[in-house]
């Protein structure tokens, strides 16, 4: 009822209220009479008493932790409500004989002399205060569309397997699945006496003592029971059940009790700390299993990092709720409750939100400042591990217990682990670095110290080698220049810096090894590289001689002589590539290139491509050949310019009108295009196309459902007749695509209708 | 002599292993019409020969839209714009899951159609077919007279068909109807006889007072076509004439097309017409523009007919085109005399006036090899079921094995004379049996030929039946009458009908244009001779050294012989000088150890 009545209220403010046009509608007799009873004056004056109920009542909805607060009010409102019954029923010959009015005023005086009187008004005579309009109805409505609709959704989401089945599958079968099997014992069970004779008979044939199916077996079960004994117990065997029920019974009184205590319980400071106790225990417990269990741990990564998405998307704690925003709308006037929610739902978003912000920054930010600054914390950490090593003394209370100690010392280990590995890739990068800026002086002594680092360093091999990868490319540039081969300099500045990687570490092999032997001589005489690529100069054509002179290689050239060269350093590239190599490994290297002599290395350079030049020439010319001469014997139409549109865009070259029946073939399309060498045909066939067959027996195109012809085919592909199939096979080639049984009604589709086995495959 | 009871395996399971049904497989050696088959499976028969089939016929097949895309893209000028959309159209050809789901189904019954096919043909194909086979290199089966098999190699049944038929108004020709249960002999002098061929009974048998120059039963033995002197008339069973065809006139060779029910004429003045003998319409005539003696055989695959001419030339037709489909040159200044194609439409046997028998692949349009005939002209040809080929010439009649298709063999099969009975006029094999009818100067005889029918019945088929009874015939006749095709529908390659046109007309033309320059070129390439073409060569003086250098005589010979002894002996005495120690009991395998 006092819901009812909040209703009314809030109806009859909004009318108040200029904006919204809506009147109260007039329903039956009894709404209004309480309409009346409870007229605007009242609601001014009381009309918050019952809002502030509502409050309450939705507060507990929503927090379960408060319930006390909301059963206080409606003991409160019961009592009222008794006393206003008293008073009313003694009140009421009176009141209708000189007011006729029924008002709460009226109901109210009654309670003058009681004793929370006083209180009560004064509760009631709280200013009122104004209630934000409802949200616009267009809006609403919206809502609710949407709501129905995913709700639709997904109801309707159940039905794709059914339907989808049924739209693949290629016969429906709309046979009742049952056929009803008319046996002898299935119409004697099912046997009931309608007739007058035929109830006679079952008289009778009770009479004469026939017993029902279940009555038999019953009387059956209960004669084995009997003479098994089985339903037989001693006294002391049942005295010792009976002692063992009760004392189950009173354990289970006993805890329902205490639960029940427990229940009882209102204080919200209570409940509040029950929940950390519960929330913290149940964190550890997460965070046991995730230590164990290395899947845990992810999902939960995982599931974090969804509802984090989730926030993102939905802004669900951002006061987008429904509930969120019924509270928002009473403006300042929502109760300390209420306001705590929701401010602690913001603050989960805000908590949610800003992690990720946190993410991003990091993802963010990179470069040398940020690597030095966790260079200088790990150390840190390193240090600080030490000395709290020493300094075990400090501890006191709760960390003197021994194993408290020990699991502290257990985290100082792992953290001191991993500080200590992120520190050693952090320094091999840093040397990577200094190794190769300046790469003439630094090779040896970059090399010791790598070794110093190296059987971390294999730890971390998979990344470390990543990043020193990377590395390798961007100093690779800064070599251009310090180069001692001005050759390969001059390609160098040729290739772009987003040319192939395979050319770049090859540039960079080759600098590498220049840079070593550089050192020792300077004119690289007896360099395989250089060599080669002078020999290629000579070797491959005049053009490319004279091209030398105006000391300028072709671009492309010098790339495919890189590409060449790359080849030989397939064997050992995979070392190449590393990087990290020493001296001697490099030594080695060059030995095994220095064991191939100067004419293997040419020919396994330039073999094929010298070949394939060849050829390709070749080709070239007869085609150049070939195409000048059938432009020269075709009629002038068909060389270019004679009645056709040069330039970009142009469209093809459309055929002359008289050409059209006679079709030219393509040149060179058919490979038996002369005649044969006696000069006689020896067959004929019609190319003429038979019309009065091709017309109304093929089809000019794909039919519809088909795109392409080997589609088309495949499906038309054998025979479904009689004459070419055994019987059962021809059954199910020509089975009609939908199969009824007359006479019998075709189930609606559900649900749970079973989907068909597909065919077997092949 | 032992018969060879091992199936002859070769098409038939290798059909069935690629997934064809046994049904359809069997069909390829039955009385089948291809048009009536789905084309699909003369595909598959494609592939299975796609080694020997030139390459471009079968492109012509499997062309599809995306290649022909392709081939415009390659073929035409186009700009950049054109090219680039044909490689998008190319590229992102749509793939529908619907059609993909529709072809696997499709695929998945069919295959399952094919196994449950050869589940049956195990239990309906109980016969197997075999040839008679030679026990040792001594042994000659054409040397197995009639005689001899008839008196203890044959069962009773069997036997039964060996015999002679002495008629007075000779010479006799014969023909089977297709389920080889009668035969109509024909006198030309004006007898017709209906003969119970199991039973050996006579039917029917009636005088016309005019020549008679062809018969053909119609769509069972109960109607018959008779081409006499002016017209081709048609009697029933009972000897009544029914029609006299005036459209007809001077025929010369009548065949009936059963699919289609046509009836197919050729006269002296050298008209092919068709005859619709359900409605008794005209259906078309062309003109073959080559009059006088003509051959008419049918192909069995795709109703089209082939006409052989006096020029030697022989023409393939079907009613949907005025002009040939296609024109052979088989026999190089002779006339065609005889010619017979066999069930599957692969291959084509011509016998000309030249005493050759060429063998045609039909597919290629090639003569693959040819055999001659040392008795005389070969008057008559015909394939059997099992294709076993039968030459009449003069008074021989020569049979081969079913491999002499495939390539050339030296020794026929079989071989039959009837001597004293003048020429083999007509020479038929019986379907479903081993029995091959021969009409001669005297009459009719029939012989046996071990492997040449067909063992296993086909019921499936309307009128196919030997055994059938009258309802039976009567129940065939009306379905074979709701399942007759259109005259149009015939083509040279069945596959067309229902198929998808080639979609531009430049790909139809380039296909046939190389398949005729295939066909055209050269047989052997081989036997085409390089020209060196090197300075000084093809000098007169230099040939003629070099011809002079070929010529091997006596002296030549003496010359060479001395030089070898020569060369033997210097070999022999460094032999012994340089390794004195090769003992000469070490074999030869181990001399060179020492």
């Amino acid at each position: 009822m006092g819901k009812r009545k909040s209703h009314e209220v809030t109806k009859e403010v909004v009318d108040r209220q200029p904006k919204i046009v809506e009147h109260v509608s007039d329903g039956d007799d009894e709404e209004i009479s309480e309409d009346e009873a409870f007229n605007s004056e009242d609601e001014r004056m009381y009309g918050h008493l019952f809002c502030r109920d509502n409050e309450g009542e939705e507060t507990d909805s929503s927090d379960d932790a408060e319930e006390e607060d909301g059963s206080d009010d409606g003991q409160y409102m019961l009592e009222l409500l008794n006393k206003l019954g008293n008073s009313a029923r003694s009140e009421e010959s009176k009141s209708s004989s000189h007011k006729g009015k029924l008002t709460l005023d009226n109901l109210m005086k009654g309670l003058n002399d009681t004793q929370g009187y006083n209180e009560l008004r004064g509760s009631l005579k709280k200013e009122e205060r104004a209630i934000s309009a409802p949200i616009d109805k267009k809006h609403a409505d919206r809502e609710q569309r949407n709501l129905a609709y995913t709700e639709q959704v997904k109801n309707l989401s159940g039905w794709t397997t059914v339907i989808q089945g049924n739209r693949q599958a290629e016969t429906l079968d709309f046979k009742p699945k049952t056929r009803v099997e008319a046996s002898k014992d299935s119409l004697v069970i099912a046997f009931e006496p309608r007739s007058e004779f035929e109830n006679d008979l079952q008289d009778a044939l009770e009479q004469a003592g026939q017993e029902d199916e279940h009555a038999i077996l019953q009387k059956e079960e209960r004669a084995l029971q009997d003479d098994l004994g089985s339903n037989r117990l001693s006294m002391d065997e049942y005295k010792e059940r009976r002692s063992q029920l009760a004392q189950i019974r009173a354990l289970m009184f006993y805890h329902e009790q205490k639960r029940h205590q427990i229940k009882k319980i209102k204080s919200k400071k209570y409940r509040r700390i029950r929940k950390k106790q519960r929330q913290r225990q149940q964190d550890s417990m997460l965070e046991a299993a995730m230590q164990v269990d290395g899947n845990l741990a992810n999902e939960m990564k995982q599931k974090e990092e969804i509802s984090r998405i989730q926030e993102r998307m939905t802004l669900a704690h951002k006061n987008t709720s429904k509930w969120a925003k019924r509270i928002l709308k009473r403006g300042k006037n929502i109760d300390i409750e209420s306001r705590k929610a929701l401010s602690a739902q913001l603050k989960r978003g805000d908590d949610l939100r800003r992690r990720i912000i946190d993410n991003d920054d990091q993802n963010a930010s990179d470069g040398a400042s940020d690597e030095e600054d966790l260079l200088k914390s790990t150390q840190g950490i390193l240090a600080d591990v030490k000395s709290n090593d020493v300094s075990g003394s400090e501890m006191n209370g709760l960390f003197k217990l021994s194993f408290m100690q020990k699991g502290i010392q257990k985290q100082r280990d792992l953290a001191k682990e991993e500080a200590r590995k992120l520190l050693t890739e952090l320094n091999s990068h840093t040397m990577d670095e200094v190794k190769y800026s300046n790469a003439d002086t630094n090779v040896n002594t970059s090399g010791k110290r790598k070794f110093a680092s190296s059987l971390e360093m294999k730890k971390h091999l998979a990344r470390g080698e990543l990043m020193a990868k990377s590395r390798e490319f961007g100093v690779s540039n800064s070599l251009d220049s310090t180069g001692p081969i001005n050759v390969l300099h001059d390609y160098e500045l040729g290739l772009e810096e987003s040319s192939s990687r395979k050319g770049n570490e090859l540039i960079l092999g080759i600098t590498k090894e220049n840079s070593g032997k550089g050192c020792v001589d300077k004119k690289h005489v007896d360099n395989p590289w250089t060599g080669s690529v002078e020999y290629k100069g000579t070797a491959s054509s005049n053009k490319v001689d004279k091209d030398r002179k105006s000391s300028r290689l072709n671009m492309n050239q010098t790339v495919l002589n890189l590409d060449a060269v790359a080849d030989i350093f397939d064997a050992t590239k995979t070392a190449e590539r590393a990087s990290s190599k020493t001296e001697t490994s490099e030594m080695s290297q060059s030995r095994k290139i220095a064991r191939l002599n100067q004419d293997e290395l040419v020919q396994r350079a330039f073999a094929t491509t010298a070949m394939e030049e060849v050829t390709s020439k070749f080709e070239q010319e007869i085609e150049a050949t070939d195409g000048q001469k059938s432009k020269a014997d075709g009629d002038p139409k068909a060389s270019s310019g004679w009645g056709s549109w040069a330039g970009v865009g142009a469209p093809p070259l459309l055929q002359a009108k008289g050409d059209r029946k006679t079709v030219k073939l393509q040149k060179g399309s058919n490979p038996h295009g002369k005649r044969s060498a006696n000069g006689k045909h020896d067959v004929i066939i019609n190319k003429k196309r038979l019309k009065k067959a091709s017309d109304v027996f093929m089809l000019g195109e794909v039919p519809h459902p088909f795109s392409s012809r080997e589609e088309y085919e495949q499906v038309m592909l054998g025979g479904i007749g009689r004459e070419w199939n055994v019987a059962s096979a021809y059954r199910n080639m020509t089975r009609p695509e939908i199969l009824t049984r007359s006479g019998k009604s075709i189930r609606p589709i559900s649900k749970s209708a079973k989907v068909k086995r597909a065919a077997a495959k092949f | 002599m032992t018969e060879g009871t091992e199936e002859s395996t070769d098409e038939r399971t290798s059909s069935i292993a690629r997934g064809m049904t046994t049904k359809e497989a069997g069909r390829v050696q039955h009385n089948l019409q291809t048009a009536k088959r789905s084309h699909s499976e003369d595909k598959a028969l494609l592939s299975k020969y796609k080694d020997k089939v030139p390459q471009t016929a079968l492109d012509s097949v499997a062309i599809t839209t995306s290649e022909h895309l392709e081939h415009i893209s390659k073929s035409k000028k186009l700009n950049d714009y054109q090219k680039r959309s044909m490689q998008k159209r190319v590229q992102y050809r749509r793939k529908d899951k619907v059609i993909q789901a529709r072809v696997k189904v499709h695929k998945t019954k069919r295959y399952q159609a094919a196994i449950s096919a050869a589940d049956a043909h195990l239990i309906l194909n109980t016969q197997s077919a075999g040839l008679v086979e030679a026990e040792h290199d001594m042994e000659r089966t054409t040397s197995l007279s009639q005689h001899e098999l008839k008196h203890h190699h044959l069962d009773q049944q069997t036997s039964r068909q060996i015999y002679d038929l002495t008629l007075p108004h000779s010479p006799y020709g014969l023909k089977y109807d297709r389920s080889g249960r009668y035969s109509l002999l024909y006198g030309q002098r004006g007898h017709l006889a209906i003969m119970d061929a199991t039973h050996l009974q006579l039917h029917r048998e009636l005088h016309i007072q005019e020549r008679i120059r062809d018969v053909s039963f119609l769509h069972n033995y109960t109607m018959m076509a008779v081409a006499q002197t002016n017209h081709v008339y048609i009697y029933d069973d009972q000897g009544t004439e029914i029609h006299k065809l005036n459209d007809m006139n001077d025929p010369f060779a009548i065949d009936f097309l059963p699919y289609h029910w046509l009836l197919t004429c050729v006269g002296r003045s050298g008209h092919l017409k068709y005859l619709d003998t359900s409605t008794g319409q005209l259906v078309s005539t062309h003109n073959t523009k080559l009059a006088g003696h003509n051959v008419l055989r049918q192909n069995p695959s795709n109703a089209v007919m082939h006409l052989g001419h006096a020029n030697g030339t022989v023409s393939l037709w079907s009613p949907a085109s005025s002009q040939f489909l296609a024109k052979l040159h088989c026999h190089k200044g002779a006339a065609v005399t005889s010619m017979a194609i066999d069930l599957s439409g692969n291959y084509m046997v011509t016998g000309g006036a030249d005493r050759q028998v060429h063998i045609w692949d039909i597919r290629k349009f090639r003569k693959t090899h040819s055999y001659f005939t040392p008795a005389g002209v070969p008057q008559s040809l015909d394939l059997s079921q099992r294709n076993v080929m039968g030459i009449g010439h003069a008074t021989h009649a020569t049979f081969w094995s079913p491999e002499a298709l495939l390539r050339k063999v030296k020794d026929p099969y079989m071989h039959h004379s009837v001597h004293g009975c003048g020429a083999v006029e007509t020479l038929r094999f019986r379907p479903f049996e081993d029995v091959c009818g021969l009409g001669h100067g005297k009459g009719v005889s029939s012989i046996v030929i071990p492997g040449s029918g067909e063992p296993n019945l086909d019921t499936t088929e309307a009128n196919l039946d030997p055994n059938q009874d009258k309802k039976q015939r009567r129940e065939a006749e009306v379905r074979a009458l709701l399942d007759k095709l259109q005259p149009n529908m015939i083509t040279m390659d069945p596959a067309d009908i229902g198929g998808v046109e080639d979609s531009s007309p430049e790909i139809r033309q380039q296909r046939l244009e190389s398949l005729e320059a295939t066909a055209n070129a050269k047989n052997d390439a081989r036997k085409k001779k390089q020209k060196s073409k090197k300075r000084g060569r093809s000098k007169i003086q230099t040939k003629l050294r070099r011809k002079s250098q070929n010529i091997i005589d006596h002296q030549i010979v003496k010359q060479r012989e001395q030089k070898e002894e020569v060369e033997k002996k210097a070999k022999e005495e460094a032999r012994q000088s340089s390794g004195e120690s090769k003992p000469k009991s070490a074999t030869p395998a181990l001399q060179r150890f020492f």
